[in-house]
């Protein structure tokens, strides 16, 4: 086995086996059964006000009737996505953070180097090992989700459904990379691995609700009226400032491809295959941009700095 | 002939502009425990990571049993085992967990079997299954050179290894040092602060001061070249203050 996977599979194994990860990991699931438990509540409660509606307007002689409601499965899923944004993120930055910061404050990294390892396959390692065992965890929350549609929502998913949740899983993992390979380059640049941690998080928090919050500032309102009650809804419509902040932001990136994948967004169900593709083709790429380019900062700091794990 | 297990030829380390070592030229043959002194920043655990090839030298070259530390280092890390002041292992993992990863590093053959003679070498092959995290300072140490030793090195290094240690602990590892040695032939390079424990162990020493090394002998030439001097401590002191590190009060002419 080459170098860099041995480190990769002690990794995943040290991972599955540290408290505060598994702690976080069930946390993770359980919101899960939360989520689909909210999500299918209230589609359940829309249609009933639905029904409700109807039955009224037919009572009362209506000829004309408000089309039913667009409702998804997927939508049932659709506080997903914040959980992905928040506990992901934070799982995804104490990996990075316990894979080379702790490691490198308690000399554990001093013996691999003392070995023939080099320093290209120790980093190989640690972040194919970290990317794994997100992957596994967004697996479990993709199985999870589809068997709790089942269970708790009474809804058997289609094929196609299936498909866009697996999909939204991808982007999910584009996501958490992005902040895993943050934490992993902030470990070799920042000397104490507490301040790892809370830089990432400072970093987080930044593009995950500073940006969006300020893109919303930019935002112009425009009226709609809700078909079923008739009420006047300020929907927020997107300006050239609000997209160029937002673009910054990859949970904004996140949230948006996963309103259109989990059909939550508005106009997302009747959006045409081609269209959805090329969107998830081209926030792929944005989403795996700053994980390309901290990767590449971490070996170029890495194989420069010699004295990095002895300091 | 007898090949040196270590040599070092103006070895020079710089940290921006200060010398952590100086021109270091040692000499330590195969079969040495050498016990490598010095106060706290002497350059003692500098000249152990350019040694053991965490750290490039400045200048100047060393080689460990022929192979050189920078050209070769692939070879050096095959040859050397490395044991840390403080052994810090993965607490989640059992001990034949941690051993696994790091002799599978080191391209050890037959894993399992090795882990097994390390194990029952330390006189602790319940240890096995048993998750680090809840280990003593001292059952660390044992783990710590354990680890060392999994692809048989010839060289092992040990950066105060009874440092932190109870009576027991330091003695455990004292004998464990000997039986290396002695059954093994490894050649043991130590630092130490510990003047008792190097006069017991160590068959040479040397002596750091600032960077620079101003003594290495073997101990029995050492104990000769000062007839006066009652303990390696005394010694010790005498050539610390010779070089402007403390008071001369150790008695020695």
């Amino acid at each position: 086995m080459t170098t860099s996977l041995i480190i990769a599979r002690k990794e995943f194994r040290t991972a599955f086996r540290n408290r505060l990860f598994l702690t976080i990991t069930l946390l993770f699931l359980g919101l899960s059964i939360l989520s689909v438990y909210i999500g299918s509540t209230t589609k359940r409660a829309e249609m009933r006000i639905y029904n409700e509606t109807i039955t009224n307007l037919q009572a009362e002689g209506a000829v004309v009737l408000p089309a039913t409601p667009e409702i998804h499965t997927l939508t049932i899923l659709a506080n997903l996505v914040e959980y992905v944004s928040i506990v992901g993120a934070i799982l995804a930055v104490i990996l990075g953070y316990n894979s080379l910061g702790e490691e490198r404050d308690s000399g554990g990294l001093k013996l691999i180097l003392s070995r023939p390892v080099y320093r290209d396959q120790l980093l190989w390692g640690k972040w194919l090992g970290n990317t794994a065992v997100l992957a596994t965890l967004l697996g479990l929350v993709f199985l999870f989700n589809s068997v709790l549609l089942v269970v708790v929502g009474g809804i058997i998913p289609t094929g196609a459904e299936l498909l866009r949740l697996f999909v939204f899983t991808l982007m999910a993992l584009a996501y958490l990379l992005t902040f895993l390979s943050l934490s992993i380059f902030l470990s070799l640049r920042l000397n104490s691995s507490a301040n790892v941690f809370l830089v990432s998080l400072v970093i987080w928090m930044v593009v995950s609700f500073v940006l969006p919050q300020m893109a919303e500032t930019q935002m112009v309102n425009s009226s709609v009226v809700n078909s079923i009650s008739g009420a006047i809804n300020q929907i927020p419509q997107e300006t050239a400032v609000s997209q160029t902040i937002n673009a910054f932001s990859p949970t904004w990136h996140l949230r948006n491809i996963g309103g259109q994948l989990l059909q939550s967004a508005p106009g997302s169900g009747s959006m045409s295959s081609g269209t959805l593709i090329a969107h998830v083709l081209t926030t792929l790429l944005i989403l795996l941009a700053p994980t390309v380019a901290f990767i590449a900062a971490s070996f170029t700091t890495f194989l420069r700095n010699e004295t990095l794990v002895l300091e | 002939m007898t090949t040196s297990a270590i040599t070092t030829y103006e070895l020079t380390r710089h940290y921006g502009e200060n010398t952590a070592v100086s021109q270091l030229n040692l000499t330590i043959p195969q079969g040495e425990v050498f016990g490598f002194l010095g106060h706290n920043g002497a350059g003692k655990t500098t000249t152990v990571n350019l040694l053991t090839t965490l750290l490039l030298p400045t200048s100047g070259s060393a080689t460990i049993l022929d192979f050189d530390i920078v050209e070769h280092n692939r070879e050096v890390r095959q040859l050397i085992g490395y044991v840390p002041e403080n052994v810090r292992l993965y607490n989640d993992l059992t001990v034949a967990e941690n051993l696994r990863f790091l002799a599978e590093l080191s391209e050890v053959k037959y894993v399992d079997d090795r882990i097994s003679q390390i194990l029952d070498l330390l006189g602790h092959p319940e240890w096995q299954d048993r998750r680090v995290g809840g280990f003593s300072k001292g059952m660390r140490q044992r783990v710590g050179i354990a680890q060392a030793l999994l692809h048989k090195p010839e060289v092992l290094f040990l950066d105060e290894p009874a440092s932190g240690l109870d009576p027991e602990g330091q003695r455990d590892i004292g004998r464990l040092i000997t039986t290396l040695n002695r059954d093994y032939g490894i050649t043991i390079f130590m630092n130490t602060h510990r003047l008792a424990e190097a006069a017991r162990l160590c068959t040479s020493i040397g002596i750091m001061n600032h960077g620079r090394l101003v003594m290495a002998d073997t101990l029995e030439n050492v104990m000769t070249r000062f007839p006066d001097a009652p303990s390696l401590e005394e010694i010790y002191l005498h050539v610390e203050a010779q070089n402007g590190r403390f008071p001369n009060t150790a008695g020695v002419a």
